[in-house]
């Protein structure tokens, strides 16, 4: 874990410093970076296989490297790897360069850390090393108005779930005089059936302070503001890798805080209460998509109706579903952030308009192509990958006895499909009625290995979900 | 036991404070300040259970002071962007930021 750790944040800390100087070839922070992500991806195997052992104690473990992180982790180091890449062309002429590639590793290595820590102090820190390089990184266009808006909503928001989390935790380690994760599940466990309000609350405020994140709908009003002024790439890191480090933070929660207290006085359970903002966030997220005219708008309300199908998954947790929903999880996470992250970064090659899309297929075949697997893996048509995480999801929430929310679920996916098919119809049938741009070599490289992965771990995604199912099992 | 209680519902209040400032108004300073007001309420909460709670509860020292670090660098990069905002806007307030809509 210290190798991981330093892998990223060696890079991260020397490369804007040594870029101060002149004889620093500029090129080479973006190769650095790239390269550094990379090897970090080998790494996180052989640190699962070493066991899931804590590094620093204060008074307990305050990170171990278990399935849940595993699975998280190597979401976000591929969509970190693919936005890194897929910005050498906007970063090549950039005086910033370094300082864009050096923050890209610091929140994926907050992203990491969140998704592996099992101690509530530990968690908030590195929610904080996870948010505030994206800050800045939302804020990078310079000179942009819809960036700088982009930025303030998205600081207010983020600062915010920050305060929940806090709030929260005081509570937590009011309850239970302790912040690490096992300690406060026992403490829940004998405690809270006797005083249940005050625990329920204590959940909800970290919960709450996790939905800000995960954009779940009362919390979803930042999401397509800020995914629409930042660079794409950044959209992509937010959208596909910080959204599901929220996600690995709100599991452990569940896991720890809601699962073990039995909160049998209360006729509300939380299970239906998650599945009702599951329900509401799906349906929301997907009405509000079919309106929009700027396309990353689109991806963002598309993005919060995915949150609201990963919720399925944590809704099921303590019914009979359990095990598929967390199965369900893992793989949505790992195959919606490959999609919308790639979706995302074609951005680049296309336009932010509706109309830059007209003819698509003629202008720019490659990225046409490119995003119209994602848009349909989206979608979650069955010969490609998208499907399996929604079935898993769904086949949960049947098990779970959730018969209406996996109906809903079901709807929504026509909805979702409609809109997907919109964009595809403009691509490939309509005359083009922008000028063209030029195809960006490195975009195209990140397209083609989307593709290949949407397809491939669609035709065969045995070895992922067996291995995903054997991660599951482990606490 | 009373006095605990006492400071539990003052910072409750204070939270309560926060959330009213960040909804009701339209600065982004004072929406800051909300966010501190609430940040502030929870180190309260801790310094309170710290001292009054009746198992013994070690380190909140070091979580008041990790807090207060991760709020300050908070609030130094979220200042820099309103000065950045308000560079191109000559304002901040966030009613009137609307570039973009759906």
């Amino acid at each position: 874990m210290i190798i991981l750790i330093a892998t990223l944040a060696v890079p991260a800390i020397l490369l804007p410093v040594l870029a101060s100087f002149d004889w620093f070839p500029r090129r080479l922070s973006s190769i650095v970076s790239i390269v550094a992500l990379l090897i970090s991806l080998v790494e996180l195997p052989f640190i699962l296989l070493n066991g899931p052992h804590g590094i620093w104690y204060y008074p307990t473990n305050l990170v171990s490297f278990d399935g849940i992180a595993f699975a998280f982790s190597v979401t976000v180091i591929t969509v970190s790897t693919m936005a890194a890449v897929g910005s050498l062309g906007i970063m090549k002429d950039e005086t910033n360069s370094a300082i864009y590639f050096s923050l890209i590793l610091l929140t994926t290595l907050g992203m990491i850390l969140v998704s592996s820590s099992t101690d509530l102090i530990f968690l908030l820190v590195s929610w904080e090393l996870m948010t505030v390089p994206t800050f800045v990184l939302v804020a990078m266009k310079r000179k942009d108005k819809r960036s700088s808006e982009a930025a303030m909503k998205y600081f207010l928001a983020a600062a915010l779930s920050a305060a929940l989390i806090l709030f929260g935790l005081s509570f937590a380690y009011g309850l239970t005089g302790s912040t690490s994760f096992s300690a406060i599940a026992s403490s829940f466990a004998s405690n809270a059936h006797s005083n249940p309000l005050v625990y329920l609350l204590t959940a909800a405020l970290l919960f709450s302070g996790f939905a800000v994140k995960m954009a779940i709908v009362p919390f979803h009003f930042w999401l397509p503001d800020t995914l629409e002024g930042a660079f794409p790439q950044v959209s992509a890191i937010l959208a596909a890798g910080s959204k599901k480090a929220g996600f690995a933070a709100a599991i452990r929660i569940t896991l720890a805080l809601l699962l073990v207290s039995r909160f049998t006085s209360y006729s509300l359970s939380w299970q239906v209460a998650l599945a009702v903002a599951a329900a509401v966030t799906i349906t929301w997220g997907n009405i509000a998509a079919l309106t929009q005219k700027s396309i990353s708008r689109m991806l963002a309300y598309s993005s919060i109706a995915q949150a609201g199908y990963i919720m399925i998954g944590l809704a099921v947790q303590g019914t009979e579903g359990a095990a598929l929903g967390l199965i369900g999880i893992f793989l949505q996470v790992l195959f919606h952030g490959v999609m919308k992250g790639s979706a995302f970064i074609s951005l680049t090659n296309i336009g932010d308009s509706m109309e830059d899309l007209s003819g698509l297929y003629r202008k720019a075949p490659f990225t046409a192509v490119g995003l119209a697997v994602s848009l349909f893996s989206l979608a979650g048509l069955p010969p490609l990958n998208g499907f399996w995480g929604k079935l898993y999801l769904f086949l949960g929430a049947v098990q779970g006895s959730f018969w209406w929310l996996a109906a809903v679920a079901l709807a929504n996916s026509a909805i979702a499909l409609a809109y997907y098919s919109y964009l595809a119809k403009k691509m490939f049938f309509d005359e083009p009625s922008t000028e063209s741009r030029k195809e960006r070599i490195e975009v195209i490289a990140v397209l083609a290995f989307s593709t290949a992965f949407i397809v491939i771990t669609g035709f065969y995604p045995g070895p992922i979900i067996s291995t995903f199912a054997h991660l599951g099992g482990l606490p | 036991m009373n006095d605990l209680v006492i400071y539990v519902v003052g910072s409750t209040l204070f939270f309560a404070i926060g959330i009213y400032g960040l909804l009701s108004k339209r600065s982004a300073i004072r929406m800051l300040f909300a966010i501190e007001i609430i940040i502030n309420a929870a180190n309260l909460n801790i310094a309170a259970f710290a001292r009054y709670a009746p198992y013994d509860l070690g380190g909140a020292q070091a979580i008041a002071m990790f807090v207060i670090s991760i709020a300050a660098a908070e609030a130094a990069v979220g200042l820099a962007i309103i000065i950045e905002a308000f560079r191109l806007r000559g304002k901040v307030n966030v009613d009137e930021m609307n570039e973009m809509k759906g």
